[in-house]
């Protein structure tokens, strides 16, 4: 709790930085929308009406401030810049929960500022808009945006250990951006891909962030679907944990932290 | 005028020294952008697998724009960004204060004193990209075509240079602007598409006030044959007025600094 505290405190000293993110946000979004309402193409584009792919971004938009919790970058340059001795080392709680903590409190937050972003957003795409809702249906989003942020959270944390062997870790955080943005669905819905690459999408964890969650809001998951997403989202985090603890247990044994 | 271009060599030396430096991240760094491209590239190929056109524009055309989009970034990242970033940075933290002293014009030291080698990589890959995807757009490539093809990216990266000038001049009075890079790159972004998607308000919009109809869309146009002499001259014209205004503002907002060390 004090480390999800200190987290909200971190956040609401951000206020310019967040708004700068979320006007880029918004124009992302309105380039999105603008780009898919202009296609040319048949009655559904990948499955997909017009409207509902522009209502598929909106939510995206939404999904990336509450839901991208990826830590990697804080770990690695923690670890490389030898802070990981004070931070991790020395402190009678566990890492990964006080990073858990970081990314509770700095997605409870920031996505408030993003509200007005959303109004205008509305203002200008209300007409290309389409809600499939019921109260069974937020359950199980709330349940898959849960899920799906450990998902990201935990696969974040073991490409952030990888920075005890490896001296530049920025390429490899990238390959959470990429998964994400081309394999999870933040990008392109994955119905766009060919079958065969489908079913390798639907393994691997990425769909389980983005496009799971979207895929409930939008209507277009039966009740056994979501039922088997939601022991896939749970089986990939127990991977990740796992994975993560041999990461720590291995990499603190070669770990060395420059300076005093 | 001798002086300042012996002293941009000077800083294009030095940089280049860095790059060699460090060749292992050089090549890194070029694998992770060619990646970025085959990723941009995959995601044409899906979207063209689904529809036809998008506001008019075909997939080959739309191809040639994402490889001229590539182009207008590499050059962005060569001088403008690094700079601009590095400018805004030095306001933060109180540096400004060791080029204000120097016997130089200080907006052409913060300008031109950093230049990133590492997008050589892109930028070479997105030249040969260029040549190899011109002959599907169905388009005569001549000589005037590829001047206004040119002096319209150009106009571009200056345009922009202008812009982001002024933005990173804002950190004179906002001094938590750290995340200002994102902010640039969303701008730039929009021109990753052809500006004709938006409808007319937006499209003007995007012409001509936030004109990311130059990052791409303007010189693609110009390379498949489009009339593009009027928009070299309201360009020019743009350029022109926001350098006015970048070189106001600055001279405003220089009168205001207040260094946070010394």
């Amino acid at each position: 709790m004090a480390f999800y505290r200190i987290s909200i405190q971190n956040t609401l000293t951000y206020r310019g930085p967040i708004l700068l993110w979320r006007v880029g946000n918004l124009l992302a979004l309105l380039t999105m929308a603008a780009f898919w309402l202009s296609a040319k193409g048949g009655a559904t584009i990948g499955g997909y009406g017009k409207s509902e792919l522009v209502t598929y971004y909106i939510f995206v938009m939404f999904l990336q401030w509450i839901i991208f919790w990826n830590a990697s970058g804080y770990v690695s340059q923690e670890i490389k810049e030898g802070e990981f001795s004070t931070r991790a080392l020395l402190k009678p709680a566990s890492y990964y929960w006080q990073k858990f903590a970081h990314e509770l409190g700095w997605h409870t937050l920031s996505p408030l500022y993003g509200l007005t972003i959303i109004a205008v957003a509305l203002f200008f795409l209300k007409s290309n808009l389409v809600f499939r809702f019921s109260p069974l249906t937020f359950f199980f989003l709330v349940i898959a945006i849960f899920l799906g942020a450990v998902v990201c959270f935990s696969l974040s944390m073991c490409l952030g250990l990888l920075a005890f062997w490896l001296t530049e870790t920025s390429q490899v955080n990238s390959l959470l951006w990429a998964g994400l943005l081309v394999l999870g669905g933040q990008g392109i819905p994955i119905t766009f891909f060919p079958d065969m690459f489908r079913t390798v999408i639907y393994i691997l964890p990425f769909r389980y962030v983005f496009s799971f969650p979207i895929e409930i809001f939008l209507g277009r998951l039966a009740l056994e679907g979501i039922l088997v997403a939601f022991v896939i989202q749970v089986l990939w985090i127990g991977t990740f944990v796992l994975l993560y603890n041999l990461l720590w247990k291995k990499g603190v044994q070669v770990y060395s932290a420059y300076g005093g | 005028m001798r002086r300042y271009f012996k002293l941009i060599i000077i800083n294009w030396k030095r940089c280049f020294m860095r790059l060699v430096e460090f060749r292992l991240e050089v090549v890194a760094w070029s694998i992770h952008s060619i990646f970025w491209i085959a990723l941009t590239f995959l995601f044409i190929w899906l979207i063209f697998g689904q529809v036809q056109s998008v506001a008019g524009w075909t997939e080959s055309q739309v191809v040639v724009l994402t490889i001229t989009f590539g182009l207008f970034e590499s050059f962005l990242w060569f001088f403008v960004y690094p700079s601009v970033l590095n400018f805004s940075k030095m306001i933060r933290r109180g540096d400004l204060d060791t080029l204000l002293v120097k016997p130089v014009n200080t907006r052409f030291a913060v300008s031109f004193s950093i230049f990133e080698f590492d997008n050589y990589g892109r930028f070479l890959v997105m030249m040969a990209l260029l040549f190899l995807s011109f002959s599907r757009l169905e388009a005569t490539l001549t000589l005037a075509n590829m001047i206004s093809f040119v002096l319209l990216f150009f106009i571009g990266v200056f345009i922009f240079y202008c812009l982001f000038f002024i933005m990173a001049t804002m950190s004179f009075w906002f001094t938590d602007l750290w995340n200002l890079e994102d902010f640039l790159e969303s701008i730039v972004d929009v021109g990753r598409f052809p500006t004709y998607i938006f409808e007319q308000g937006f499209r003007l919009i995007f012409f001509y006030v936030l004109p990311v109809a130059y990052v791409a869309t303007f010189p693609t146009e110009a390379l498949m044959g489009r009339p593009s002499d009027l928009r070299i001259i309201a360009g020019l014209m743009l350029g022109i007025i926001l350098f006015i205004i970048s070189q106001l503002f600055w001279k405003f907002s220089l009168k205001n600094y207040t260094s946070a060390s010394s």
